[in-house]
């Protein structure tokens, strides 16, 4: 790693992908999106204008507040055998994060993007991609979207600095956040009845 | 006046104008069935580049409209995809009255059109991906409402679609890079493997696409079957329009065998499902399957017979996924559930809606008499230097004809009822009409399809 510096933003999005995989809560879990975004923030302003970044970390807060609107007053999963699902929920981020390493050179030749950035995206895109196979609630299913987007955001904002796709991909994260919101308020009356 | 601002801009506004008027039904309904009538009528009469004379005003008709440093293109070629997409809507907004179609229907479905419309008209191409993905966002309010809960196939639906746009817009950007450098055949290889996983995701290729059944037996069918029968044709447009605009990707040695292998994997596939599937909603799903990947099989001839079959097949896919989507919406409303167990004999009390349903059946597998027959004929006669292919797609349809043949065997099953006609008048009408458009498309296909394609070859050809 060239820049040391770029070790506290990988270490921000790790710890936020690790928290949204592993815990249930669906407050924490925002929480931990929010994070991740702050990460992906620090690693993007190196590479792109401040103004285009900052387009980036609002949209990204902005979801998880709409999200976050609607929060149900309990948890939404009593689970069975929750240390268990939390342990393999773990390992299988860390092996995500081994993938990723191992991977991370090449896909950062093939776009041209610095190896942390590669190795972050490949660690969003694979926990979005993970938090989708394994959750199967829609309000993390969602999260799930939101997720591999923050992935797929940080490598294409890194190579494409059009100001109109950034901004309708920012579009399209606040419409599925909308939507999500949705979700959660038929979730609600769901679990009412 | 440009075109995409005649075809997309102002259907757009039209569509948020309907929105805030959903209360008036009946105003909404005709409003939208005439907008719908008259945007494919000026397609179909207008060449785009040329001079609208009203009265005695003259505005030119321009190609190109500038929005936001993107430009949106409709050129003459694209003439039939706007006569199609709009006359298609005037289909669809037309029965959703009688189908009892919610009140949002029609102005999300003309939203959804015109930002198809968009996906099909920006420039560079690459960019519909994001354009689709707003589609199928909006797309979204009418697949949940609030009494029902969330299933998984409209999740599924929204994962799937939404996986797809990443990896189009990545091979875009690969592909702006390659302009400067041709010769990186590495590079090409990635692209071509990202735009295909994007196509994969998009129409639902195996193993993708479970959430087309799950879509189409979760939701209201009439709205399952317009979002089911529009999208894939749109997403097939969208690939002629990459294999055109692409020249390294239509001469690549791969693209036919793997074209010809997709569509024969999703007709197999589709088939085999279809043939053990007990539900009718789930059984529509494996139809749009089936005709996806006859599209593919078409365009993965690439010469112009087979480009001629795809466009062709567009308008009996429609009706007979039209047809099918709206005996599944009378099912609901005469609190019939569409499971086979519970259709035993029932072709006694509705005989004209069973009639239709085993007359789209039979029409997407391509019998004689029926509207799909001269299509898949004429494919079946393009393939004959591929046999393999043949015999797998044959096996395809022969496991759909299983299942078409299960339920007609159920459905003139034993039945302790008498026969009673319960249908409605209304069915009857939009039920005979499609019936009698199957057929006559099947006994004339020169007259009836060859019509048809006389009309759209001239707009496809026009300069």
């Amino acid at each position: 790693m060239e820049n040391w510096f770029n070790l506290f933003p990988v270490l921000l999005i790790l710890l936020a992908i690790l928290g949204m995989l592993v815990l249930n809560d669906w407050r924490r879990n925002i929480i931990a999106f929010a994070v991740l975004y702050l990460g992906i923030f620090i690693l993007l302003v190196q590479v792109l204008p401040l103004i285009l970044s900052s387009v980036l970390l609002i949209t990204g807060w902005m979801s998880a507040l709409l999200l976050g609107l609607n929060l149900p007053k309990e948890d939404l999963e009593r689970e069975e055998g929750l240390l268990s699902k939390r342990l393999f929920r773990a390992f299988s981020t860390v092996l995500i994060w081994i993938l990723a390493l191992v991977i991370s050179k090449s896909i950062s030749g093939v776009f041209q993007v610095s190896p942390e950035i590669a190795f972050s995206v490949i660690a969003i895109y694979g926990a979005g991609l993970l938090q989708l196979g394994m959750k199967s609630r829609p309000l993390f299913v969602l999260l799930g979207i939101l997720t591999v987007f923050a992935g797929f955001e940080l490598l294409y904002s890194s190579v494409e600095s059009s100001v109109l796709v950034n901004g309708l991909l920012s579009a399209i994260n606040l419409l599925i956040a909308f939507i999500g919101s949705f979700f959660t308020g038929n979730q609600q009356r769901e679990d009412q009845s | 006046m440009s075109a995409p601002l005649v075809w997309i801009i102002i259907p757009f506004l039209v569509s948020v104008l309907l929105w805030f008027l959903q209360t008036k039904t009946r105003l909404v309904f005709f409003v939208s069935l005439v907008f719908c009538a008259l945007m494919g009528l000026i397609a179909l009469l207008q060449p785009i580049g040329g001079i609208v004379k009203i009265g005695p005003t003259s505005v030119e008709l321009k190609t190109t409209l500038i929005l936001l440093g993107r430009s949106f293109i409709l050129e003459n070629k694209d003439r039939f995809f706007l006569v199609f997409i709009n006359f298609s809507a005037v289909f669809w907004f037309l029965g959703s009255r009688i189908s009892k179609a919610p009140t949002k229907f029609i102005p999300l479905s003309m939203a959804i059109i015109s930002l198809l419309t968009a996906a099909l008209a920006v420039e560079p191409f690459l960019y519909s991906a994001i354009l689709i993905e707003l589609g199928v966002i909006i797309s979204l309010p009418l697949l949940i409402n609030r009494e029902m809960p969330i299933g998984k196939g409209v999740l599924r639906y929204l994962i799937y679609q939404s996986l797809a746009m990443p990896f189009i817009l990545l091979a875009g950007w690969i592909l702006s890079g390659t302009q400067a450098n041709p010769s990186d055949a590495s590079q090409l290889q990635i692209a071509a493997l990202l735009l295909g996983l994007g196509f994969a995701f998009w129409l639902g290729v195996f193993p993708f696409h479970v959430w087309i059944p799950e879509l189409s037996s979760e939701s209201n069918p009439y709205i399952a079957g317009f979002l089911l029968s529009t999208l894939p044709p749109v997403f097939l447009l969208i690939i002629l329009k990459y294999l055109n605009g692409l020249a390294w990707l239509k001469e690549a040695a791969f693209l036919t065998p793997t074209l010809q292998a997709v569509g024969a994997v999703m007709i197999v596939t589709g088939g085999v499902w279809a043939a053990f599937q007990t539900n009718l909603k789930k059984l529509f799903g494996f139809l749009v399957i089936i005709e996806s990947g006859f599209s593919l099989l078409c365009i993965s001839l690439q010469n112009q017979q087979g480009n001629e079959l795809f466009y062709l097949s567009l308008i009996p896919h429609l009706l007979s996924l039209g047809i099918f989507a709206y005996t599944l919406t009378s099912l609901k409303r005469y609190q019939i559930e569409p499971e086979l167990n519970n259709l035993h004999g029932l072709i006694r009390n509705y005989p004209i809606l069973f009639i239709a349903l085993i007359s789209s059946l039979f029409s997407v597998i391509g019998l004689p008499l029926f509207a799909g027959f001269s299509i898949n004929l004429a494919l079946f006669e393009q393939l004959t230097g591929y046999p393999a292919l043949v015999i797998w797609t044959l096996v395809g349809y022969a496991f759909l004809m299983f299942a078409a043949s299960h339920l007609l065997i159920i459905l003139i099953g034993h039945y302790d009822g008498k026969w009673v006609f319960l249908e409605q008048p209304s069915d009857l009408f939009f039920l005979v009409i499609g019936i009698f458009g199957l057929l006559m498309m099947g006994i004339f296909p020169s007259v009836f399809i060859g019509g048809v394609w006389k009309i759209f070859a001239s707009l496809l050809t026009s300069i």
